[in-house]
Order: structure tokens, then C-alpha cells, then sequence
């Protein structure tokens, strides 16, 4: 065989959500797939759930399938395992072994996305599970919560079948070096999947009493704090402790846990049955299989991944997506999934794909024909703003041949990473940003505009044009997708003498001092480091994610720095999810010291002579205050939205309360806008690290290929129309519609809807006062005739 | 004389509420007959209009089953459904034929044998106000 | 715009209980804007009256139409053949609608679906405010562009008076006060010194005291209009 790379086919190993995302995007940019999957279905873990948080997907998962398994490009091996693989980068020769026979076959890339294994705690005593049947995993438990379970979603506790009214959750279970057999890593989701199962509980049976024992909530991702906020609300009983004992309670099937309060005090309590948040483990062939190929693997046995390139793995044209990339949520999957299609295309070039219908989600039920009108695509990409994200997506497309514009509003490319010295892991930031920056810049096929914003931005996916100005000429772009990873900013703090002491800083004016003058840190005896400055209390409901990680990989850069140096962390949740858990295990074991703060008791600073500072925070677990005197107080500030509301407008996409964007309310879409052919990358989402801004960058590039790789898109079908006859310009369809599509031209005096843009609610449709406007399949006349022939038969 | 069987007209988004009908036949739960299903593109497409025409042709009952809070597939055509909900609810009453006899329910695909409840409990309801004054 | 509001269903049906073919007419201009008679409010009323006659034992004829502007000759003509076959007219227009059918056709009853409310505007969509009550001499040059007879519940020139109260009005805390309104756009146009000047009592004879009001343009006015 020749060296050539085999461009056109990739194999996925594993149909979870990440490997029926990864298949379906490589499938639209036209490579073929082999998807191998080892059990008899598709869907992987999700199907197996009750609901998803933050919003629930179940619905969409079967569509997904059904797309795999109907989609022409994609081969979906069931029951298959992949025995061996040979060959190399480009060009692998695998044999994959099904039920009856072995199947050969040739693939130029391979992704590995088989996902986790839930923690199986029965060979331990410490959860005393196998004892005692009622107590069951989470995985169990969301079983039998679902409806076409046992019970039909009527909630029975094993031993018995009786109605449970008290239950307990235990987090961590096989999480975070708890106990023996456990990984050290946090396994991220069991937090919220746990105020998930308890919150749906309540809100089938509201009397039911659910209490979750924890350790530190991890509700850092998007929504989550409210989430967390709601299910409160609802009466979800959150008790920080950890469980020594679980007891039977004798003559019942009812189980006694013991646990230290708050305060130390031993406490018992006794439920009708107790769920095992179990963690996610990589699941055990897949990582045989990563081992077999010479893939690395990290201290929790998740398949690792390059510095600053999220889904590559050690072995070039392996690529790693999913909770077997390490322990994630579902939109972090799919975004993930995505990110790896992008990453392929750029190694093995595009494929040219064909034009194909468009995936109108709507069934028509009318015999009226549905007209589709095939627009060619403008195969350029339109990215807005040159910082990580940014950079990361026009250069992805680029490799492929696509030509992007990149518009910045600063004078120079980098965004927030300019400022940032070192990632969680220790990775170094500046290298890594001075090698993007110069490639960005020297690719041909990237056109950068600095000191630019855009002014004007009309049409619909595949068929963009904006206007880009800067203080000298103003010129437009025609673009098939735009790309908007315009970043956030960090606040600047009100509180804690910030702006009033030299040596209260917020983390960048930190970091800015750790590259510019680390002699600093030399000197300094004490630190403190403060979290949640500004985040998750009054107007701001969100967790900035990053800042707990941030400030335990300072505390460890400055504890080896100078090992006599005192450092506290004063928190209110440490939120080092998923591997970020070793560097937190890590700063305890170098001598951090870690203080819990509460809202109602937040630490004071104050000035003492000459400058000095003062820091008390009461300890609760010594029950007394501390007294601090540090050289030098970090505060780990909000980070807040910088203002998108312009470009929201312009591209038609909806602000969340707090300013960030809000993703395609289609559901498993979390980096699609809410206009077709718009992605959303990095922290103009939400708060983010810059691993998770690279992944969402290359994701949208992802996305974006679906649409580049086509000659022609389709538009219409299913959509609304005005009858200019009828219509008297009176703006409620423009008021009404959630995404922003119909428009009243002063000078035409009429409404008009774009076809390519429309997504055919009929919400307009319904609010109409005049009656001017129509949707296929679904007017007045055929919801009322057939309602009429219902009734009449 | 037999028990009185009341006939609905059921306007229902294909999204979460049509998943459910699925997971309820996959459960081998039956829909009750009297119900009979519309089935539109977003709840938000459901108009006053549509629910009063429904009841005038003779529906003893017309509910909307739309997806659950937070979770419409155009961000908020269920809301938008439901305050014309009230509106026709006020005008039935004010009619003289009941407002009771309109209702919406929310529901996601998860809660599949949801759409079955809401069926029976819609019916029951209807059966209890009795047929429509119109087609008495 | 003209804002009216649609009428109980009762009022109407009392009104048109006696006859058997009604025509509802609605009218594409205003009330289509504000939502209380276009097309759309035409058929919910129209639905509605067939419901409510039915309970009565009644089976009216009840059709249904929404023409561009219902004051205007040309397009209320157009309705001639339609409503020579029917008993009584329904206008879903503003008050003016409902006069042009009445003058048009006289020996038709012609009754209101609506009652017209003001002059207004939309603040929010779905919520409408009164904002000009036509008193024919416009004084909102002096005021900042806000007027004080419209806004102001006592429709003082002189104001505000001592009822308001955090920038609203004591007649009800729902409202603005109009003069506060006025203080803070003068305020902002540097002309505060115009608050300060005492107004005379305003010459009300252009306000309907004189009866109809008319406005005859000679370089317009064509007699053989319609
Ligand atoms: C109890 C519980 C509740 C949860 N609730 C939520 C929630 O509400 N919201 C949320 O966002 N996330 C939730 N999660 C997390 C969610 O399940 C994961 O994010 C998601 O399933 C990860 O998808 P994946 O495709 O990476 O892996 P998986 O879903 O694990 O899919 C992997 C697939 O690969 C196959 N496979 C494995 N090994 C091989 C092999 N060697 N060869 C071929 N195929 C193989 C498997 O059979 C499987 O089909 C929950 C997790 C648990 C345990
Ligand atoms: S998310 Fe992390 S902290 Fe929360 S239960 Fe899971 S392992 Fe524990
Ligand atoms: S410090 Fe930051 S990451 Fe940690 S809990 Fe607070 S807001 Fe979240
Ligand atoms: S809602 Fe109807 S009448 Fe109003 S502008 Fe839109 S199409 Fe025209
Ligand atoms: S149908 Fe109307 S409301 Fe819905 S997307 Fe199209 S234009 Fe907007």
C-alpha cells in the first residue's frame, strides 16, 4: 500500500452521544464512517437515563440514532468489537469482529469514543451496597424513575415495593480518592445528576424527603446554579458531610446514616433508601484498545490528550472525544464530538460533500407540496473576535482550505489568554499563544481585520454578508458561516479594599504580575488567595468555573516555588471538577490551607498601619476566627459578559440575564446559535479555561464544515409567508418571533420572512392580527378543516 | 343510559408530547379513543381561533400538550400558547359554554405515559362538566 | 393610532340577539393594530357570537368580512352587495368605522363590537397608552414633546400638582405622572426655564366645545368625491 492517506473514511469506535455526534458532523462534511459499537444499541448511557439536566434531551437521543442509522455515509456496527488495528496515520487497516464474522476495513483516522463505565461499588464494604437492597446506584435508581421501567415510573424501593419517603443521596462514590478503590479524579456530573434525580422526585411526589450528602457542590457549568437555586427551592435538602456508616435499621428495611454535622456533631438519621452517586470510570475494553494502539493514557486512566489540543491523543490519527477523554456531561460530549470532526478534517483535508435536503425536523402532514430552493455556498467563514477560540476555529477551517476573516476590535490577536501565564496543569500560555498568533497570521487563507467590528450583518446560513468597519474604510464579506467567540471580561472588584491597597489584586492583575515581576513572590511570607469574588451571589447566579482551579494551581506554583510560604485559599465551594481534583489533592498534600467560607460570613480585609493588611475568616470547623496578615491578597473576580449586545442583534442570536449567549434552544446543539449557520465558541457562552475554549473553537469549526463542504444548501420547506395584500406592517410578527426573523422595511411598509432563516413555528403565524401570514402545511384552513374531520367521523 | 364519552381534540407539538405518545404505545398503553390528536409544527402555532373552532364543531373538550417549562424547541411557543389558553378560557366562559373545557398540559418525552394521564384526566374532567351545551 | 377594545361578548350578543344574518365587518387599519378588529379578532368574535346564539336555541347566519380602512367611502362601498343580504352589521372598527357604515347603509342597524378609547400608542406590545386627546391647538413644544392634557390626570398646563409622588401619579400608582415626565425631558433639553413661565388658561375653542369639529382644505377639497 502507498503512504497516501486515506482521506474519505473514519472509524468511530464507540455510539454514545460523542460517537453518533462525531459520525453525523464527519458524515454532513462527507467522509464515510464506520461506527463500531460493542453493545446491540446506539445512544450509549443516555438512554439509560431519566431526564437529563440541565434541560432534558431525552427526547431528541432516538432522532439522533435514527440519523446514524439512516444517514448513507455512516456504517453503524452493532454488536462489534475492534480486535486489531495496524497501519498508520493516514492509512489504518482495522479488523472489527461482530457476532459471526470479521470484517476488514481501511480508515484514515480513528476516534476513540466509548465512553465510561459507571463505578461499580459492590466489591467494596465501605458502601455496605451488596448488603443491603436498598441501597441501589444512581444508575439504578434513574432506571427505576423511568416510565418504561418496572414500575412505570413509579418510584419502589427493592426490598419491598413500598412507596419510599425519605431517601439519601451519597456523592463521590468511587470519586476523588474517597475511599479504596475510588480514582482520584472528580467525576463532574454526579453533583448535578444528583440534584437532577432528587429534584425530579420532588416533582412527582412533593412530599417524598430527598437529602444529598456532598462534599463540594460542582454546579460550575452553564444554568447550573440556577439549577442547584431551583432545586433548593423545591425543598432538596443539601447536607455537607461525609457518611461513615450506613446501619440497617433492625426489624425494617430501612437503613440509619451516621454522619458528622457542620459543627462535628455526629448525627443519625434513617432513610427508606440510599442512592450511590457513582462516579464514571473509562470504560475497561476501550482503554485495553487505547493501550494496544500506544495511546497514552492519564493518572485516571482517561485517555490523554496533547497540551492545548483537546481531542488528540498521543498517536497521530488517533483522536479521542467523550467521557473517555475524561469524565464529562453531554454537552461537553457533543461539543467535544464535534471538535474532534474538525481536528480530522484539518489533518485529512476536506471531502467535497453533496448538496443534501435540508433536516426539516417537521413532518408535513398536508399532501401539499413543499418547496425547497438550492442556494449555492459561499465556502468562507466569518469569525468575530481573535482571541483562543477565535483563532482556534479560522485556523482549523483554514487548514482545510477555506478562506476566513477574522475581525477583532483590539489591536492585536490574543484576547484574555494575553494575560493568562499558565493553564491549570501548568502548561505554559504564552508559548502556546505566540505560536497560534504567528500561525493565524501567516496563513494564507486568513485575512485579519484588528480595530474592526461589524456593523451590518443580512442573509442566512451559506449565504452571509457583513459589513466590517474600522476607523479608515469599511468594506463586506460574504460568508456561509459566522463564528462569534468574542470572550468575556473579568471585574474589577468593589469589595475587600480592591483599588484601595496595592496589594489587592484580582487574577489578572496576578498573573500580569507573575510574568512581568515574579520577583514578588519571592519575598511574600503569606498569601491569601479569595474565591468567588462577585460569582454566584446577588445579580450574578453563575459560577465562573475557572477561578477555584485557578487559584490552587497558583497556590502549588507558589508553594514549590517557595515551600515556606503560608497560602490560603478562602472558598465557598472548590470547584475542581473532573482531573483539576489532583491538582486540589495536590495543594493539601503541599500544605494549602483550604478555609470554607459562607455567604453570611465572608471574610473581612482590612488596612492596618502602613499599608499592612488584615484578613479574618471564621473557621467552621474550629468554630473561631482567623486571623491573616498577608502580603498580598488575590481575589478571584466575576467574570461578566463584555457587552454583546450589538452583535446579538446583528446576528440574531439571544442573550442570557447575565449577558452570555444563549445556545440553539434545538436541543444536543450547545455551540449552534439560534440562527442556522452561527456558532457560539469560548467564554461569550459562559465562562470557560482555555482547554474548553480551544475545544468549543475547533467544535464550531466542526459545525461549520457541514456547511462549507457543501456546493449548495436547501431553503425553505416548512416556513412561513406573508401575503403583503393582507399584512398592515403592524410589527407584531416581528415582536413575536424568538428568533428575530421577520422584518418590516420602512420603505416597503410590509413584512417579510426570509425562507432561510424562517424555522417554521407558526408562532407568527398565531399572533398575526391581520391574518397575512401563512406556514405550509399548518394555515388556518388545514388545522381547522382537519380538526372539523376529526369530529365529523 | 351508557356513560357519557366525551369526544377531545388534542393540539399537539410534534416535539416532546408526539415522543411521548411513542413511549406510551411502546409501553403498550392505549391512548383513549375519544381523543383525537392535531399534531402542529410548535404549540405556539395553536391559535384562539383553532380552540374555539374545535369547540364549535362539536369538541366536548380541546387541551394543547406542549413541552415542558424551559423546553420548547423555539424557546417559548408553549408560554405563548398558554396565554391564549386563558384567553379562550375567559371567552368560553363568558359564552356560557365553560372555560373548564380548555385546558394545556406540559409534558417532556421522559414522562412518557404523561401523555396518556393527561388523556384520561382530560376526559374525566370533560365527562364530569358532561357534553358541550352546543351539541346538547 | 386609534386604541379601542373589544366589548364583553354579552353586550354584543344583546345587541344582535333579535336578528338573523349578521355581517361582521372588521377594519384593516387601527384596531388591526391594536389588535381589537382586524381580521383575525374578526373571526374570534364572530365564533364566539354563533357559540353564545346557539346556547340561546338560536342558528344565526353569521359571516364574516375586514376591509382596509372602514372610513373611507370607497372601500365601505365595496361591502354594498354583502350586506344587502344581511339583517344587522357588526363593526369591529373604531367608532368612526361603525358612523361611515351607518351613514352608508340606512336601513341597516349597524352595532359597535368595539369601544374606541383614545388616541395612543403601544408601550409594550400588548399594553397601550394614551398619549393626545386631539384638543386641536398643540401646545407639546412647550412641554418637551410630552403633553400634559393627555398625560397629566388633571390635565394641567401648570403642573405638577402636589400628588406626585416618585415620578407617578396619585391617581393611580400605575401611572406616570405626566409632569414628571415633562420636568425630567426639559431637564435634559436645558430648557427648565419653560416649567418656570406661568401658562395662561388655554383657549379651548379648537377642543369639541363647539360641537363637530371640521377642517375644510380648499386646495384639496374636490366635490365630487365619491
Ligand atoms: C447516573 C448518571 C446520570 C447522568 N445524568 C446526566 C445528565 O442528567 N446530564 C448530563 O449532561 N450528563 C449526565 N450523565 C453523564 C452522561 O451520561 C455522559 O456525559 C454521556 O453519556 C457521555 O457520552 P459518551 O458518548 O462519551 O459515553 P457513553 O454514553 O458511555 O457511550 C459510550 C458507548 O461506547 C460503547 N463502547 C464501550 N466500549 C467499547 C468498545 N471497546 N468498542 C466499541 N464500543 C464501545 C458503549 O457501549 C457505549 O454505547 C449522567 C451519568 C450517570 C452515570
Ligand atoms: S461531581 Fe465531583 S464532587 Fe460532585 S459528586 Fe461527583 S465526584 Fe463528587
Ligand atoms: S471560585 Fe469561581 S469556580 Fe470556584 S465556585 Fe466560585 S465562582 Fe465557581
Ligand atoms: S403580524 Fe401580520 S400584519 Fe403585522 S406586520 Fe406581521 S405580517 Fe404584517
Ligand atoms: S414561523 Fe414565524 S415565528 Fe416561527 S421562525 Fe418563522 S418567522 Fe419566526
Amino acid at each position: 500500500m502507498s503512504n497516501e492517506k486515506i482521506v474519505g473514511s473514519v472509524m468511530v469506535v464507540g455510539g454514545g452521544i460523542a460517537g453518533m455526534q462525531a459520525a453525523l458532523d464527519l458524515a454532513n462534511a462527507g467522509y464515510s464512517v464506520y461506527l463500531v459499537e460493542k453493545s446491540s444499541s446506539i445512544g450509549g448511557m443516555i438512554p439509560q437515563l431519566h431526564r437529563t439536566y440541565p434541560i432534558c434531551i431525552c427526547c431528541k437521543i432516538d432522532s439522533r440514532g435514527v440519523e446514524c442509522l439512516s444517514n448513507p455515509n455512516i456504517k453503524v456496527l452493532l454488536d462489534s468489537e475492534v480486535i486489531e488495528v495496524n497501519g498508520e496515520s493516514g492509512n489504518f487497516q482495522a479488523v472489527v469482529r461482530d457476532k459471526d464474522r470479521t470484517i476488514n476495513l481501511n480508515a484514515g483516522a480513528i476516534v476513540l469514543s466509548a465512553g465510561f463505565e459507571p463505578f461499580d461499588p459492590s466489591g467494596y464494604d465501605t458502601y455496605a451496597y451488596a448488603q443491603f437492597p436498598n441501597i441501589v446506584t444512581s444508575v439504578e435508581l434513574e432506571a427505576l424513575q423511568k416510565p418504561t421501567g418496572t414500575n412505570q415510573g413509579i418510584l419502589r424501593r427493592p426490598s419491598d415495593n413500598k412507596e419510599p419517603e425519605k431517601i439519601a443521596w451519597l456523592q463521590c462514590v468511587g470519586s476523588r480518592d474517597i475511599n479504596q478503590g475510588d480514582t482520584g479524579a472528580c467525576s463532574t456530573v454526579c453533583c448535578m445528576y444528583a440534584l437532577k434525580e432528587a429534584l425530579n422526585i420532588k416533582d412527582a411526589r412533593p412530599r417524598i424527603e430527598v437529602s444529598i450528602f456532598y462534599m463540594d457542590l460542582r454546579a460550575h457549568g452553564k444554568g447550573f446554579e440556577n439549577y442547584t437555586n431551583q432545586a433548593l427551592a423545591k425543598g432538596v435538602r443539601l447536607i455537607r458531610s461525609r457518611v461513615h456508616t450506613i446501619d440497617p435499621v433492625p426489624g425494617s428495611d430501612d437503613l440509619r446514616i451516621q454522619y458528622g454535622d457542620e459543627h462535628g456533631h455526629l448525627q443519625t438519621e434513617s432513610y427508606d433508601m440510599v442512592v450511590l452517586s457513582v462516579g464514571l470510570k473509562p470504560a475497561r475494553d476501550a482503554v485495553a484498545l487505547a493501550e494496544k494502539l500506544g495511546v497514552n493514557l492519564d493518572t485516571n486512566h482517561f485517555v490523554q490528550t496533547r497540551p492545548f489540543e483537546p481531542t488528540t491523543t498521543s498517536v497521530p490519527g488517533i483522536f479521542v472525544c467523550g467521557a473517555l477523554n475524561g469524565p464529562m456531561d453531554i454537552s461537553n460530549a457533543v461539543t467535544n464530538a464535534s471538535a474532534v470532526v474538525s481536528q480530522i478534517g484539518a489533518y485529512l483535508g476536506p471531502t467535497a460533500s453533496p448538496s443534501k435536503a435540508k433536516p426539516s425536523e417537521i413532518l408535513n402532514i398536508s399532501a401539499e407540496p413543499i418547496n425547497f430552493m438550492d442556494v449555492p455556498v459561499k465556502k468562507q467563514a466569518l469569525v468575530v473576535g481573535g482571541g483562543v477560540a477565535g483563532m482556534e476555529s479560522a485556523l482549523t477551517l483554514a487548514k482545510q482550505g477555506y478562506p476566513v476573516t477574522i475581525v477583532e476590535k483590539n489591536n492585536q490577536l490574543g484576547g484574555h489568554a494575553l494575560f493568562v501565564s499558565k493553564t491549570w496543569q501548568g502548561y505554559c500560555v504564552p508559548d502556546y499563544l505566540m505560536r497560534l498568533i504567528n500561525e493565524v497570521s501567516n496563513h494564507p487563507k486568513i485575512e485579519i481585520h484588528l480595530e474592526s467590528e461589524i456593523v451590518k450583518n443580512s442573509g442566512y446560513v451559506g449565504n452571509f454578508k457583513s459589513a466590517i468597519r474600522n476607523s479608515q474604510s469599511a468594506i463586506t464579506v460574504e460568508h456561509g458561516v459566522t463564528i462569534l467567540a468574542t470572550g468575556a471580561e473579568i471585574t474589577k472588584p468593589t469589595e475587600y479594599l480592591y483599588g484601595q491597597n496595592p496589594n489587592v489584586w484580582n487574577w489578572s492583575d496576578f498573573d500580569e504580575q507573575m510574568i512581568n515581576d515574579p520577583g514578588v513572590f519571592e519575598q511574600a511570607k503569606t498569601a491569601v488567595f479569595i474565591q468567588c469574588v462577585g460569582s454566584r451571589e446577588n445579580e450574578r447566579q453563575y459560577c465562573s468555573k475557572l477561578c477555584c482551579s485557578f487559584a490552587v494551581r497558583k497556590a502549588i506554583d507558589l508553594k514549590t516555588k517557595n515551600p515556606e510560604m503560608n497560602i490560603y485559599v478562602l472558598y465557598r465551594e472548590m470547584r475542581t471538577y473532573g482531573d483539576r481534583e489532583d491538582i486540589y489533592k495536590q495543594a493539601r498534600l503541599l500544605g494549602v490551607m483550604f478555609i470554607r467560607y459562607t455567604l453570611e460570613n465572608k471574610p473581612e480585609v482590612c488596612e492596618k498601619d502602613e499599608g499592612i493588611l488584615g484578613v479574618t475568616i471564621h473557621d467552621h470547623v474550629l468554630d473561631l476566627p482567623v486571623i491573616i496578615e498577608p502580603d498580598f491578597i488575590c481575589l478571584q473576580s466575576a467574570i461578566v459578559s463584555q457587552g454583546s449586545e450589538k452583535l446579538a442583534k446583528l446576528f440574531k442570536v439571544a442573550l442570557d440575564k447575565d449577558g452570555f449567549f444563549v445556545e440553539s434552544p434545538a436541543k444536543l446543539k450547545p455551540i449552534d446559535a439560534m440562527t442556522e449557520g452561527v456558532f457560539l465558541a469560548g467564554m461569550d457562552l459562559s465562562p470557560k479555561s482555555i482547554e474548553e475554549s480551544i475545544a468549543q473553537g475547533q467544535a464550531a469549526a466542526g459545525r461549520a464544515m457541514g456547511i462549507l463542504s457543501r456546493s449548495t444548501i436547501q431553503v425553505g420547506g416548512v416556513v412561513a409567508k406573508v401575503d403583503e395584500e393582507k399584512c398592515v406592517g403592524c410589527l407584531t410578527c416581528v415582536r413575536m418571533c424568538p428568533f428575530q426573523v421577520p422584518i418590516v422595511d420602512p420603505n416597503q411598509r410590509v413584512a417579510s420572512i426570509e425562507p432561510g432563516l424562517c424555522r417554521g413555528c407558526g408562532i407568527c403565524v398565531s399572533e398575526c392580527p391581520g391574518k397575512a401570514i401563512s406556514v405550509v402545511g399548518f394555515s388556518d384552513q388545514q388545522l381547522i378543516a382537519r380538526t372539523e374531520s376529526l369530529l365529523y367521523s | 343510559m351508557a356513560e357519557f364519552e366525551p369526544k377531545l381534540i388534542a393540539f399537539c407539538c410534534i416535539n416532546c408530547p408526539s415522543s411521548s405518545v411513542t413511549v406510551c404505545e411502546s409501553m403498550g398503553m392505549s391512548i383513549p379513543t375519544n381523543v383525537e390528536v392535531v399534531r402542529v409544527p410548535c404549540t405556539g402555532r395553536v391559535d384562539i381561533l383553532h380552540l374555539l373552532k374545535a369547540i364549535e364543531s362539536g369538541a366536548d373538550g380541546v387541551y394543547v400538550a406542549g413541552c415542558s417549562d424551559g423546553n420548547c424547541q423555539f424557546t417559548d411557543g408553549n408560554v405563548k400558547a398558554n396565554r391564549r389558553i386563558e384567553r379562550v378560557k375567559k371567552l368560553l366562559d363568558e359564552i356560557g359554554v365553560g372555560g373548564q373545557r380548555v385546558e394545556m398540559y406540559r409534558m417532556s418525552a421522559a414522562m412518557g405515559p404523561r401523555f396518556a394521564e393527561v388523556a384520561r384526566e382530560m376526559t374525566e374532567r370533560v365527562r364530569g362538566l358532561g357534553p358541550s351545551p352546543l351539541r346538547r | 393610532m386609534i386604541i379601542a377594545e373589544q366589548k364583553p361578548i354579552q353586550e354584543i350578543k344583546a345587541m344582535i340577539a333579535s336578528y338573523q344574518k349578521i355581517l361582521v365587518v372588521g377594519c384593516g387599519t387601527c384596531v388591526t393594530v391594536c389588535m381589537a378588529g382586524g381580521e383575525k379578532e374578526v373571526g374570534i368574535i364572530a365564533t364566539s357570537l354563533r357559540m353564545a346564539l346557539r346556547l340561546d336555541g338560536k342558528k344565526p347566519e353569521i359571516t364574516e368580512d375586514c376591509i382596509q380602512r372602514q372610513c373611507e367611502w370607497e372601500f365601505v362601498d365595496a361591502l354594498k352587495d354583502r350586506i344587502s343580504k344581511v339583517d344587522a352589521i357588526l363593526s369591529s372598527a373604531c367608532g368612526v368605522g361603525v358612523q361611515a357604515l351607518a351613514e352608508r347603509f340606512p336601513d341597516k342597524p349597524v352595532y359597535p363590537a368595539l369601544n374606541t378609547t383614545f388616541m395612543g400608542m403601544p408601550e409594550k406590545h400588548g399594553l397601550w397608552i394614551e398619549t393626545c386627546r386631539g384638543c386641536g391647538s398643540c401646545e407639546l413644544g412647550r412641554f418637551g414633546g410630552i403633553c400634559p392634557i393627555a398625560r397629566c390626570s388633571k390635565g394641567l398646563l401648570n403642573g405638577p400638582c402636589g400628588g406626585s409622588q416618585d415620578g407617578k401619579c396619585e391617581v393611580s400608582k400605575e401611572m406616570d405622572c405626566g409632569w414628571q415626565l415633562i420636568y425630567g425631558r426639559l431637564k435634559t433639553l436645558n430648557q427648565l426655564d419653560q416649567v418656570e413661565e406661568i401658562l395662561p388658561p388655554k383657549d379651548w375653542s379648537t377642543d369639541r366645545d363647539k360641537g363637530q369639529r371640521r377642517i375644510l382644505r380648499e386646495d384639496v377639497y374636490y366635490e365630487q368625491t365619491v
